[in-house]
């Protein structure tokens, strides 16, 4: 259940991020880097790594060669706030995605909704989009020590180890924790170091000469090099301080300590040859990352900062021009350091005030990442905890999470007890997640705050609604219904958000205890408020709860209605789709096999599928593949069958929600017996637990009809009277909870019992129940699938409705059904109808969109589609596919 | 500038690096530098002749440590600048 709890409002990216530095107008040129550069992407090096300490240089040569080729490159400027897997590929997405728009769009839809797709499912999407890219891409990740979360570095690897038209520079100050060695011993890699960028005596003495026009001597440059190590901050520094002096060389002589020492002692040098103002100016603006004039104005409470920016860029101070229209800026990382240390150790008294002003700002601008870092930092924790309270539901949102549980960890403790709203926000984004146990501590954090405050009533109907939410996903079924109801009795009208959520709660509560009516009632509810709140999320779990239980209660129309309309609406939408619609898609699927729509059926299926798969929604995956399982299953294809049970097996083991196991056991003996094996199908239930009749009757639903298909299995009169028993035990308890849909299985699996008994009144009798439940609802497969003896029931029946003669004319269709359409020769699957569709609009030259137009569905529809026909073809690109489809007889 | 010379930022050193944990060859090969030598002693590991920069030596303990190692000892080794 990872995804947003609210509808989706990313935020817009922040654009000088992108924006490529420009190379420094006066700097040496390092043409023999460059060419290096040049030279290990065009031996198709996927990186080229550019590694060395701050002030080296790297991001200028990465400039210089930028402006020196024809390439197409993208940037993307990182910091810490990137070191977040949801965050990183947004961005990086973004990047790419400036060069090719059609680069990673289903994916950035998904990271913008805060969903963060498996691995397999992201690197294939990418590659998949790089490889139908036309375009030969560079991208550079500048400052990518920032960078090192473990998933970050697998995702990248997994880019880097393929043959992709991307090839990636990467500017760091430590190398990254990836395969070097490898890349290395396999002649893959590029390394520009610290050694390779230090200047040579020969860079330097062309730096002083032609840059700043100070020549130095022989003797001069030798000091200088040894002193500075060739490092390029240092040795700018160096002229700095120079300019102006009767004696530059004296600037060298002075000159001793480490690298650091150099550039504490240069800085200071350099600030005191400035006039008063701009030192002022450059101490007091030395707390910000980036800023602009009127931020600058803001903190140093002043009105010329816009002239003072345009004196520092022209007297080459270490600003940085972060966009083309010079609206931001921020100062080289080391001459920003030095700056701020000198500020703590001259003037701390001034660091409070600074701060504060800037968080006022940022508020003002609604720029809530920096407000909250100045506003910690200024210490005022009212408004650091205000800001908290106001954007952390947002702010998770979007990918913040590590970063504002730091926020809210360096609050102290009274003021982080009193951000209710904060620790709210983290315990819904748990839950979510389905992560129960991290859900406690903030949990319990708002409910001590929350008795020992007068709360307001809607902040405590939101606590009880998170908790009727987390107490029904744990099975806690009467605490889940209590909440909910103690959440509705306190939250007010207006609150259509916590409504929405409390009557999920309540829903779902009354779903697991087994009362239809009032948990349709309070789903629907939750769906109408869901969607006046924009709550996307609660809307489509409350679906899902809908449909899955309309099919457990028989209600097949209502099913369909509900699952088709949130398809509709999904389609439609340009939004993130929920990661629950792979369920959706299943249940409607069955919807139609149960009508005998096979084809219809298995193409819901398998979109299922690969929706679940693409969001990576297990629960969804298992509960689609095992409809589809028992679809193959009835066509003979018993590979296909094995295939999809398999699958779901190994999901479940890899966790799963515990109520698709009994699904999984009726699914395998429903298999074993279709293929004769009585022996195998009592094993399977025998391994979960049940092994006589004393036993099944504690089990679900699924299990017990799964036992009763066994009983009637067996040729003993024992076993069929014990089947009888057990049948009619089934079908009182489920008649008494409405769970019609149980009542119509047992009512056949009976019926077949007493005609193998030999009892034909009683058989009709049996089947004529099931039939009261099934026609009206247009059941066919669940019927028709028990065999030829449930026809031979039909037809002794003496009222013979028009339902009764479809049913029968049914039996044939199935048989023709069950002859599996083979693929045709050299094609491991058959493409379905829908896809044969699309295939053919693309052979005629159809665009994406124009066969999103014709036939109805979104352009997404068409690229799962076609991705699903490349894929069954075996080709990469359009023209191959339709090359292939020629070959093989699919197309004229 | 140092009271040595040849050790500088930006310069090639040779070190010698041990740790706790568990690492196997593949390890070495696919993160360390050519011509590092691992030695085995039950779970502890030493690296002979890591040859790194600054910011190579950066990297192979950030590596070392997101494969749960804990960092022993870490030694220039004087004079074997490559």
């Amino acid at each position: 259940m990872e995804s947003s709890r609210e509808h989706a409002f990313p935020r817009p990216l922040i654009a000088t991020k992108f924006y490529p530095p420009p190379a420094p107008a006066r700097s040496v040129k390092r043409p023999d880097l460059v060419a290096r550069i040049e030279e290990g992407l065009r031996f198709r090096h996927p990186l080229i790594l550019i590694s060395a300490p701050a002030g080296y240089g790297k991001s200028a040569l990465v400039a210089e060669w930028r402006e020196s080729v024809q390439r197409t490159v993208t940037w993307l400027s990182l910091d810490d706030s990137d070191n977040e897997p949801l965050r990183f590929f947004l961005y990086l997405i973004a990047a790419l995605q400036k060069a090719d728009p059609t680069i990673g769009t289903e994916l950035r839809a998904l990271l913008e909704a805060n969903q963060l797709p498996p691995r397999e499912t992201l690197v294939a999407l990418l590659t998949e989009d790089l490889l139908a890219s036309k375009i030969s891409l560079v991208c550079v990740l500048d400052d990518f020590q920032s960078i090192q979360d473990p998933f970050i570095f697998d995702i990248l690897q997994e880019l880097i180890a393929q043959p992709l038209p991307l090839q990636f520079i990467i500017v760091t100050r430590e190398d990254p924790a990836m395969p070097l060695g490898r890349l290395r011993a396999h002649a893959q890699l590029t390394e520009i170091r610290a050694a390779d960028l230090r200047f040579t005596k020969k860079e330097i003495e062309s730096f002083f000469r032609e840059l700043i026009q100070i020549p130095l001597s022989e003797a001069e440059l030798s000091l200088l090099e040894q002193r500075t190590e060739g490092w390029v901050a240092g040795l700018q520094l160096v002229a700095l301080s120079m300019k102006g002096r009767k004696d530059p060389s004296a600037v060298i002589a002075s000159l001793s300590g480490d690298n650091r020492h150099i550039l504490s002692y240069l800085t200071e040098e350099v600030l005191k040859q400035q006039a008063p103002t701009v030192q002022e100016f450059l101490l007091q603006t030395s707390i910000l990352t980036k800023f602009n004039a009127d931020l600058c104005n803001a903190v140093a409470q002043r009105s010329d900062s816009a002239w003072l920016l345009e004196q520092l860029l022209t007297s080459n101070l270490f600003l940085t021009p972060l966009d083309d229209e010079g609206h931001w800026y921020r100062y080289h990382h080391l001459f920003a350091d030095m700056l701020l240390g000198l500020l703590r150790r001259s003037q701390p008294q001034q660091l409070q005030g600074l701060h504060l002003r800037a968080a006022k700002w940022f508020e003002h601008q609604d720029m809530p990442l920096e407000a909250i870092d100045h506003a910690l930092a200024a210490a005022d924790f009212a408004r650091s905890a205000k800001l908290l309270e106001k954007h952390t539901w947002t702010l998770l949102n979007q990918g913040y999470a590590r970063q504002v549980e730091a926020w809210l960890q360096s609050l102290p403790a009274e003021w982080r007890a009193r951000s209710l709203r904060a620790n709210l926000s983290f315990a819904w984004m748990y839950l979510l997640r389905g992560n129960f146990a991290e859900v406690m501590p903030y949990l319990e954090q708002v409910e001590s705050a929350l008795e020992t405050a007068a709360a307001e009533g809607d902040l405590q109907a939101e606590c009880l609604a998170l908790k009727a939410n987390l107490k029904q996903a744990q099975g806690r079924i009467m605490e889940a219904i209590e909440h909910a109801e103690n959440a509705l009795n306190v939250v007010s009208p207006e609150n259509i958000r916590v409504l929405g959520l409390a009557y999920l709660g309540l829903g779902a509560g009354y779903r697991q205890a087994g009362q239809f009516d009032r948990a349709v009632e309070a789903l629907q509810q939750a769906v109408h408020f869901s969607r006046d709140s924009g709550d996307s999320v609660t809307g489509a779990l409350a679906i899902s709860h809908l449909v899955l239980m309309s099919l457990q209660y028989g209600r097949l129309t209502f099913a369909e209605q509900v699952s088709t309309q949130m398809i509709e609406q999904m389609e439609k939408s340009k939004e993130a789709v929920s990661p629950i619609i792979g369920a959706v898609y299943g249940a409607l699927g069955l919807v139609y096999y149960e009508r005998n729509q096979v084809e219809q059926a298995r193409e819901a299926y398998l979109r299922g599928i690969q929706l679940s798969t693409f969001l990576g929604h297990r629960a969804s995956l298992v509960y689609t593949k095992l409809n589809l399982a028992r679809l193959l299953l009835t066509e003979g294809d018993l590979d296909g069958a094995v295939k999809n049970l398999q699958d779901a097996q190994e999901l479940i083991q890899a966790g799963a929600p515990g109520w698709l196991r009994p699904s999984l056991i009726a699914h395998q003996v429903e298999y074993f017996l279709a293929v004769g094996n009585l022996p195998e199908a009592e094993a399977i239930l025998q391994q979960s637990g049940i092994t006589d009749g004393d036993k099944v009757i504690h089990a679900p639903d699924e299990i017990q009809l799964a036992y009763l298909h066994i009983l009637l299995r067996h040729r003993e009169e024992e076993h069929l009277r014990e089947g009888i028993k057990l049948a009619e035990r089934i079908v009182t308890v489920a008649e008494g909870s409405q769970r019609n849909y149980t009542t119509m299985l047992a009512s056949v699996l009976g019926a077949l019992i007493h005609e193998k008994l030999g009892d034909a009144k009683s058989a009709s009798e049996w089947l004529e129940r099931a039939l009261a439940i099934a026609e009206p609802e247009g059941y066919l497969r669940s019927l028709v699938d028990k065999g030829a003896e449930v026809a031979q029931i039909l037809r002794r029946l003496k009222k013979k409705t028009d339902y009764v003669h479809k049913l029968l004319a049914a039996f044939p269709v199935m048989e023709r059904t069950s002859i599996r359409s083979h693929p045709p020769e050299g094609l491991v699957e058959p493409l379905s109808e829908r896809e044969l569709e699309v295939l053919r609009l693309l052979a005629k030259g159809t665009t994406y969109a124009e066969i999103a137009e014709q036939l109805v569905v979104s352009l997404n529809t068409v690229r799962f589609h076609i991705k699903s026909i490349y894929r069954k073809l075996g080709a990469d690109k359009q023209v191959k596919a339709i090359e292939r489809a020629r070959e093989v007889g699919l197309l004229e | 500038m140092k009271s040595n010379p040849k050790i500088t930022l930006s310069g090639m050193h040779t070190y010698t690096l041990t740790v706790y944990g568990e690492l196997d060859g593949d390890f070495i090969a696919t993160f360390c530098p050519p011509r590092t030598r691992p030695v085995f002693t039950g779970k502890t590991i030493r690296l002979d002749n890591l040859q790194v920069d600054q910011s190579g030596l950066l990297g192979i303990l950030r590596s070392l440590h997101n494969r749960g190692c804990v960092l022993l000892s870490l030694s220039i080794d004087p004079g074997e600048t490559p």
